[in-house]
């Protein structure tokens, strides 16, 4: 089930009404949340929920055995099973093939012909976060941060808890399960606050991001016979939409889980306003960022490593390791390999950590150095969007290659797309007056009255039903 | 909770009336902006349907292959049956649409027969909201008006239709903020209403356009996406046509020869058609294999895909010709 469509417009007031109406005993709406959740997931392919189940189960068991047991060997073992089952999913579902393809030409390639099969599988939706998601429960248990549930609804509820069950956020169990076990209670201001920002996710899912989706997929099928402008406006447009689409999905799950009284992680923080790199990372996908530095670069060794060529190892291996996790394509290896080239330089000078706070707060406006470091970040991951975007890597380099050579600047192009500029200069606008909140429509009561509120939250909604694409279009993190 | 939900009720209530306004505002644009240009081929169509007096012997339906080539005048000369002839197709008209029309038109008509113009195009998709949509919204209040929005709509259709006409009519944004602009804001004209139902374009695409810019150049449609729905509707107007005692005959306006040819697998179309058509017993000519001689893709096509005025004469007078011949040879 699509957040933007028809099939969920009667899904949430309808399971919204009966968890707070009906279902008021904490343990009744666990259950609740978990009977709806699966449905959520089983009404895409109800198959799938057999993997959701299965590593919903492992990853309870191996816990529970976890806090039975202080003998390391078996501790190991018990974390080994784990780490098999969901990554042995993730193996079979997502890079099987891909692993088959590369094997077959690298061998063909010496002149050995192998004979191996490719599976006729789809990806299930949303099997790297979910499978992240209780890796994380089972690690931390592993390590003693967190202990075991005993139940297992709120367990098996956190796991695939609907809001953030196919795209995130990643939540880490021992922010996420708590709020399970604890008894809940509808929060008004906290209610309001949700459907404020699940309006805002929807208008940059819905207006940006789909729209600039045309474009976006028309340039990147034909981008052999155009001009730079309409390239550059191609991969300008390829940035807006991701983290529109993205991050709309973020904002609306985040929004949707504030509904039913539970606060998810940010996902997002304005992470087109870093001055840097660093800056960037610590803004994007914020939930896999920590992830994967809580669970793979601080086990490598992080940054406080004796040598040099070690941190650039980490490094190296974090950002590679996250493009691959997108997708089993040379295109986001590749990807991830130049952000890991656009992180080194900061981090080998000590310099990755100059930006921690939000820039330019209190004012209206950035330094002209501040702004001359947003734009240059933000053209550096632009760059690095085109191999993210591209089918293949040649592809990629073939863009680039057209954009700086084919120069010709037609302005048909510009205008042919002026209500989209619009509507992302609207964005950009929004979210930088409100870059020291948590999403863009958490307007301060005293800078804005209701009625002023009031006719935003109108005028929003009503551009949603006016400029929405005619069949809702999935969110790109679907894939992943 | 009770704030919360009165405040969301509100909010509801106050977009709703916001979208009806809007919606009707924009819905301006097919009623009057096209409307009073001769723009909009559907209502005009309907409109003068429900003014006339004199009853309809013979029936046209289907897509624009089915409005843009069967001249009605010129048919019903041949026929001797002036003013008797009536063009129903309609853009994209699937044989749903088709059936729900035919069931319109028997409620106050009977006629002797019905030609139906087969594009394999319509039958591989059910899904054009706004094609059924031309038709139903300009369709007056009856039992066949009511079915087919019963039977041609999925619910979440139906409560767009019914609920959001700011959702319906959203394409007509761009117009309508264009003419408040005070700028141009109609649409290219794509040919000129001429009465029952049918509408003529005298431009004549050239031989070079049709060679090097034509759309079945990326033609990749299969047979196996003709949908079931489509065959089960066609089966239908042909139950209706045998309940009612009207004589059916399938036909297929021609194309292009070039267009034709650039669809590698038109053949296997042509045959699902006939076959269809031998087995219900229901003749069916098909122009793009019986080629009309006098039609040359230099003269009589104003696009890849559709005859011109002249086109449409020379082929209206062959059509003519061979109902006339079935007649003849039926009786």
């Amino acid at each position: 089930m699509l957040f933007n469509s028809f099939e969920y417009a009667i899904f949430l007031p309808v399971v919204f009404l009966l968890y707070w109406l009906v279902f008021t005993e904490l343990k009744w709406q666990n259950i609740f949340l978990l009977a709806v959740s699966y449905l959520f997931y089983g009404w895409w392919d109800y198959r799938f929920l057999s993997l959701l189940i299965f590593s919903s189960v492992v990853d309870f068991l191996v816990a529970r055995q976890l806090s039975r047991t202080e003998i390391p060997k078996y501790r190991k073992r018990l974390l080994i099973i784990s780490l098999i089952s969901n990554l042995g999913l993730l193996a079979v579902f997502k890079y099987y093939n891909f692993f088959v393809t590369e094997f077959v030409i690298a061998f063909s390639g010496i002149g050995i012909d192998l004979n191996m099969g490719t599976l006729k599988i789809i990806l299930p939706v949303g099997i790297s976060f979910y499978t992240f998601q209780t890796l994380s429960y089972t690690i931390d248990v592993f390590r003693k941060k967190i202990k075991p549930v005993n139940d297992w609804i709120p367990f098996f509820a956190y796991v695939s808890f609907f809001p953030q069950l196919v795209a995130g956020p990643i939540e880490r169990a021992s922010q996420l399960i708590p709020q399970f076990t604890k008894s809940r209670k509808f929060d008004y201001e906290q209610a309001r606050d949700g459907m404020q920002q699940i309006l805002w996710g929807l208008f940059k899912k819905v207006v940006i991001a789909d729209n600039c989706a045309v474009f976006v997929n028309a340039t990147f099928a034909n981008y052999a016979e155009l001009d730079t402008i309409s390239l550059g406006l191609g991969a300008f447009f390829f940035a807006i939409q991701i983290y529109g689409d993205f991050s709309g999905y973020s904002d609306i799950a985040i929004g949707t889980a504030r509904l039913f009284g539970f606060n998810l992680m940010r996902n997002f923080a304005f992470p087109y306003f870093s001055r840097d790199i660093a800056e960037f990372w610590r803004r994007w996908h914020i939930s896999l960022s920590t992830w994967f530095r809580d669970y793979l670069y601080i086990p490598l060794g992080g940054s406080r490593v004796d040598s040099k060529a070690r941190l650039v190892f980490n490094v190296a291996v974090i950002f590679l390791v996250s493009g691959f996790w997108h997708g089993a394509n040379w295109t986001y290896i590749v990807w991830g390999g130049l952000h890991a080239l656009y992180f080194l330089p900061g981090i080998l000078s000590g310099k990755n950590r100059r930006h921690l706070n939000t820039v330019a707060v209190g004012k209206y406006l950035p330094t002209i150095k501040e702004f001359i470091n947003i734009v240059i970040t933000f053209i550096f991951v632009v760059i690095a969007w085109i191999f993210f975007r591209a089918e293949t890597v040649g592809q990629a380099f073939d863009y680039l290659h057209r954009m700086v050579t084919s120069f010709d600047f037609p302005v048909r192009p510009l205008q042919k797309n002026m209500i989209l500029i619009l509507g992302i200069t609207i964005l950009i606008f929004v979210e930088w007056l409100q870059r020291t909140k948590e999403h863009g429509f958490q307007f301060e009561k005293n800078k804005l009255n209701k009625p002023g509120r009031g006719i935003i939250y109108l005028i929003t909604a009503l551009t949603i039903l006016l400029l929405a694409p005619k069949n809702p279009s999935v969110f790109i993190y679907f894939q992943f | 909770m009770r704030p919360f939900i009165f405040q969301v009720m509100v909010y509801s209530l106050l977009l709703w009336l916001l979208n009806w306004g809007v919606g009707n505002y924009l819905r301006t644009y097919e009623t009057k902006d096209l409307m009073e240009t001769g723009q909009f081929f559907p209502a005009l169509r309907w409109q003068e349907y429900y003014q006339r007096k004199v009853p309809i012997d013979l029936l046209m339906l289907g897509s624009s292959h089915a409005y843009r080539s069967y001249d009605p005048k010129v048919i019903g000369q041949v026929l001797a049956k002036e003013d008797r002839v009536y063009n129903f197709g309609s853009s994209a008209q699937s044989p749903l649409i088709s059936y729900y029309v035919l069931k319109e038109i028997l409620e106050k008509q009977r006629p002797e027969q019905v030609v139906m113009d087969l594009y394999y195009m319509v039958f591989t998709n059910d899904n054009q909201l706004r094609n059924r949509r031309y038709n139903l919204g300009y369709m007056q209040a009856s039992a066949a008006k009511t079915a087919f929005f019963q039977d041609g709509f999925s619910t979440e259709e139906k409560v767009i239709l019914t609920a959001f006409p700011a959702l319906v009519y959203k394409d007509y944004l761009k117009p309508k903020v264009n003419k408040l602009l005070g700028r141009p804001h109609l649409l290219k004209k794509q040919g000129n209403y001429q009465g029952a139902g049918f509408v003529s374009n005298p431009d004549t695409l050239s031989i070079e356009k049709l060679k090097y810019q034509n759309q079945f150049d990326y033609f990749e449609r299969e047979t196996n996406e003709m949908t079931e729905s489509n065959f089960e509707y066609l089966k239908k107007i042909k139950l209706l046509c045998d309940q009612e005692n009207i004589s059916l005959v399938f036909t297929s306006a021609p194309m292009p020869e070039i267009s034709v040819n650039k669809i590698k697998n038109y053949q296997a179309f042509y045959q699902i058609f006939s076959e269809l058509a031998a087995k219900w017993k229901v003749p069916y000519v098909d122009y793009n294999i019986q080629r009309i001689e006098n039609l040359s893709d230099k003269d009589h096509y104003y696009d890849d895909d559709h005859l011109n005025a002249s086109g449409a004469r020379i082929f209206s007078a062959a059509v003519a010709d061979y109902l006339l011949k079935d007649k003849r040879s039926s009786k």
